[in-house]
């Protein structure tokens, strides 16, 4: 039987999760929907955001915000950069399927060799907790919580209702008519993984203070963000939205109800199970 | 009938061959003898990599699976059930290629870049699944295997054997029919479909070939070391045969021991403080680089050198 | 003799019907030609014949066999075969290791003397060791043909044989073919060099939008109202 403690417990923990899981998938789902590029180093960008923002606090002693901003900032430069030197010139899947591995492997490594394997803590941003309806939440949780419903309103108002999101949308659908209606598309393209990488970027800002990481934080998180993004629907908002949702409740619920141990491989048992059953999965485009 | 290029090729092939069976031995190498065979075990997962991602173009970023799969199969047979060692690899292989292609098979009408993003998700599925049943011993594994032969020279020479020998399954493939099938269904499935191939079964005919290449591979390295954790699925281990098939040569037969024994040289000559951590980087920015520069790898660069073509 | 039979098949992408009620037989040693303005649905109906597509309603009978729901590489082993428009050559492959693919997985013994003999007479002998991604778009062209003929099939089934073959080229490709029909061979073909292959067919059949506007004789297509129409437009006055 459950009890209401436990019931509680998991709607609360789950509707953070899926929050801050559905921002950082969103991202996923940018580059996968409408750059139509695969990038298997997008857990890498969020190790690095982890990584970039704890030197930052403790080695350098950067106030906090500015910590936030600088990281970002950097995140989305590199995303640009990333499609512009990298990204851009490779137009076979596999060729970039292997290419963004092995900068993953590269940047990994890079992380090793200045901070080695050893797991940092992080630092308290915002320190105590609260009672939501009646669940203990860490102060951190609930900011992360409220800035991810935030952020995720705003990227739709980005995508659905700005000329920005406009051109995105177009590339997404069709290229060459987009390219005729005078939107350039690398241009956009770069834009859009700039914004995914931010995402990544913001995602783990919002999530790794007040814990530890390591350098291979990122590749749980990247098979997440695959599974949800095939699990809503290749590149569509919504169905990743609600994929979060349910992959995010799927672990948590997990995690508390039946093991700790088992949560990871329930959300990927189900990523594999939709790829197998229903390519397309809840919305959008099939990957057979 | 072969060229005389080829036929001096095999023979200093054999001769490398001969003089890696008996050298170290001779010489008492003891310290570089444990390493060889590490290498060579190494070098047969790159082989088996080589076969299912170079040739026929299914890219595994998951192999360590199929490797450590092999290794616990092998154990758990030797230690439970009492299997005689040498067997207990064949049929650990054997054990490991069975579940391995179960879980491939619905994986295998993905496309490419689908299919390599569900075998990076594999090893990390089995390593929670394995750290969690207490019966594969949970985080620590399971240790005490007993050992493969009584001593580390007799244990060398098996490596080598099943090295060469996976060299040779390697290369008896892809010259038979076979070979020609795999590379039609990599370079266009829809006209090797309407050639008459029925790509499904051709490509899970590769898939456990491979992995009973990796699975025999897992399978020494877990009576090398005696223990076999959760551990062996780590991305490195998922990256090395990656890594050593990209710098030697992708499809290409040679080009995994090739690069198996560089990046292995690697290891050992970089021990030195400082670049030990950066001996990671060192190979990941390398193969990176040589994927950019030298998609062919090493071998394919020699291979055009001397024979003047790229058909593979 | 009644060697392939199509019935009723309808294709519909989305909102489009690309092919709609179509129903033709083919005998046995016949060369039937496949007309029509661009987008009429000649391509689709290949892919529904060869079963690269799925029909969503109609039947396809080979030699008095089902073969609606059979996969195509099965029609393909059963003597069904098709090139394509755009061209799929086996890249890492040489020009005689294309050939070589679909008899090898026929297990059908490579004869050499027969391959060289092809390559020969489609002025492919030269390039025969070299890979096919090297090949001019022409010799691809001829290449596709001599891979859809060394398996000596049933049925060749040619999407646009001719495009971007100079003259002397498709002199090359139609005599290969001429060969194969005397030798008992059926072809059906899809084209729009409409002069080179007016005097190759027996029989045509125009397609428009998705129908079948005409069967008969190559001499009377050009006097049917309806094909007139389907190119044309309904302006236009002979």
């Amino acid at each position: 039987m459950i009890t209401s403690e436990a019931a509680a417990t998991v709607l609360v923990y789950g509707f953070i999760t899926s929050l801050v899981y559905a921002l950082f998938a969103e991202g996923f789902s940018l580059i996968f929907g409408v750059a139509r590029m695969i990038d298997a180093a997008y857990g890498m960008w969020y190790t690095a955001a982890a990584y970039m923002s704890f030197a930052l606090v403790t080695v350098y002693n950067i106030p906090s915000l500015v910590t936030f901003f600088a990281t970002i900032a950097a995140l989305f430069a590199a995303g640009f950069v990333y499609y512009w030197a990298v990204l851009r010139r490779i137009k076979d899947h596999i060729e970039m399927i292997m290419t963004t591995f092995l900068i993953a492997l590269v940047i990994q490594n890079l992380i090793v060799l200045l901070f080695t394997n050893f797991p940092w803590s992080t630092p308290v941003v915002l320190p105590g907790s609260t009672l939501v309806f009646g669940v203990s939440v860490f102060n951190q949780q609930l900011a992360a919580a409220i800035a991810a419903s935030t952020l995720l309103i705003l990227l739709w108002l980005l995508i659905y209702r700005t000329k920005v999101g406009l051109a995105i949308r177009s590339v997404a659908q069709d290229l060459d008519a987009a390219v005729c209606v005078g939107i350039r598309p690398e241009r956009t393209m770069a834009l859009v993984l700039g914004l995914s990488t931010a995402l990544a970027g913001l995602a783990s800002l919002l999530v790794t203070p007040q814990s530890t990481i390591t350098p291979v934080l990122g590749w749980p998180m990247l098979t997440l963000a695959f599974a949800i993004v095939v699990l809503g629907g290749l590149g569509d908002y919504r169905g990743t939205l609600l994929a979060a949702f349910v992959i995010g409740y799927v672990e948590i619920a997990v995690q508390n109800l039946v093991s700790p141990l088992y949560s990871g491989a329930a959300s990927l048992i189900t990523v594999l199970l939709t790829l197998w059953l229903r390519p397309k999965g809840i919305f959008g485009r099939s990957v057979e | 009938m072969m060229k005389r290029l080829d036929k001096i090729f095999v023979v200093t092939l054999l001769a490398v061959l001969a003089a890696m069976a008996v050298l170290p031995i001779a010489l008492n190498l003891r310290f570089i003898i444990f390493i060889l065979t590490l290498t060579n075990i190494f070098a047969m997962l790159a082989v088996s990599w080589n076969l299912l991602s170079g040739y026929m173009g299914l890219l595994s970023l998951g192999h360590s699976f199929f490797f450590a799969g092999g290794g616990y199969a092998a154990a758990i047979l030797s230690i439970s059930y009492g299997v005689p060692p040498v067997a207990a690899v064949f049929l650990g292989a054997l054990v490991i290629t069975g579940l391995g292609s179960l879980i491939g098979l619905p994986s295998l009408k993905l496309r490419g870049h689908f299919f390599a993003l569900v075998t990076l998700i594999i090893p990390i599925i089995a390593y929670q699944v394995t750290n969690a049943i207490p019966q594969l011993g949970g985080h620590d594994g399971i240790f005490g295997i007993p050992s493969l032969f009584q001593s580390a020279e007799a244990f060398y020479l098996a490596s080598l054997a099943a090295m060469a020998g996976s060299v040779m399954v390697s290369y008896l493939v892809m010259r038979s029919r076979l070979g020609i099938i795999f590379t039609c269904i990599k370079d266009d499935e829809i006209a090797a479909k309407a050639a008459g191939i029925d790509v499904p079964r051709y490509k899970l005919l590769g898939l456990a070939i491979s992995i009973f290449i990796a699975g025999v591979a897992g399978a020494f390295y877990a009576y090398l070391n005696g223990v076999i954790s959760p551990a062996t699925y780590e991305l490195e281990k998922a990256s090395l045969p990656l890594l050593m098939t990209l710098l030697g040569g992708r499809a290409t037969i040679l080009g995994p021991v090739v690069g198996a024994y560089i990046i292995e040289i690697l290891i050992e000559t970089l021990k030195i403080e400082v670049l030990v951590r950066a001996r990671l980087l060192i190979y990941s920015a390398l193969a990176l680089l040589i994927f950019m520069i030298f998609p062919s790898g090493i071998v394919g660069f020699l291979r055009r050198k001397v024979y003047g073509d790229t058909a593979g | 003799m009644e060697i392939l039979r199509v019935e009723q098949l309808i294709k519909r992408f989305g909102g489009i019907v690309a092919v709609d009620n179509v129903s033709f037989t083919l005998q046995k040693n016949e060369i039937l030609g496949i007309i029509g303005p661009n987008g009429a649905g000649k391509t689709t109906l290949f892919s529904l014949i060869s079963g690269t597509e799925k029909p969503d309603s109609g039947k396809i009978y080979l030699n008095g066999e089902d073969i609606t729901n059979t996969k195509p590489y099965h029609r393909a082993l059963k003597g069904l075969v098709r090139t394509f428009q755009i061209v799929r050559p086996f890249k890492s492959l040489t020009v005689e290791q294309n050939l070589h693919a679909p008899l090898t997985v026929r297990k059908i013994h490579f004869n050499q003397e027969e391959a060289i003999q092809l390559l020969k007479k489609l002025g492919l002998i030269q390039k025969r060791n070299i890979p096919a991604a090297y090949l001019t778009h022409g010799e691809m062209k001829k290449l596709e043909v001599a891979r859809g003929l060394i398996a000596k099939p049933r049925i060749l089934m040619l999407d646009e044989p001719f495009g971007g073959l100079t003259v002397a080229e498709i002199g090359e490709v139609t005599s290969v073919l001429r060969e194969y029909y005397e030798e008992g061979g059926t072809l059906v073909i899809i084209e729009h060099r409409l002069r080179e292959l007016m005097k190759l067919i027996q029989r045509a059949l125009v397609m428009d939008q998705g129908k079948l506007i005409f069967e008969g004789a190559p001499a009377d297509v050009a006097k049917s109202e309806a094909v007139i129409k389907a190119y044309l437009g309904t302006d236009t006055v002979i």
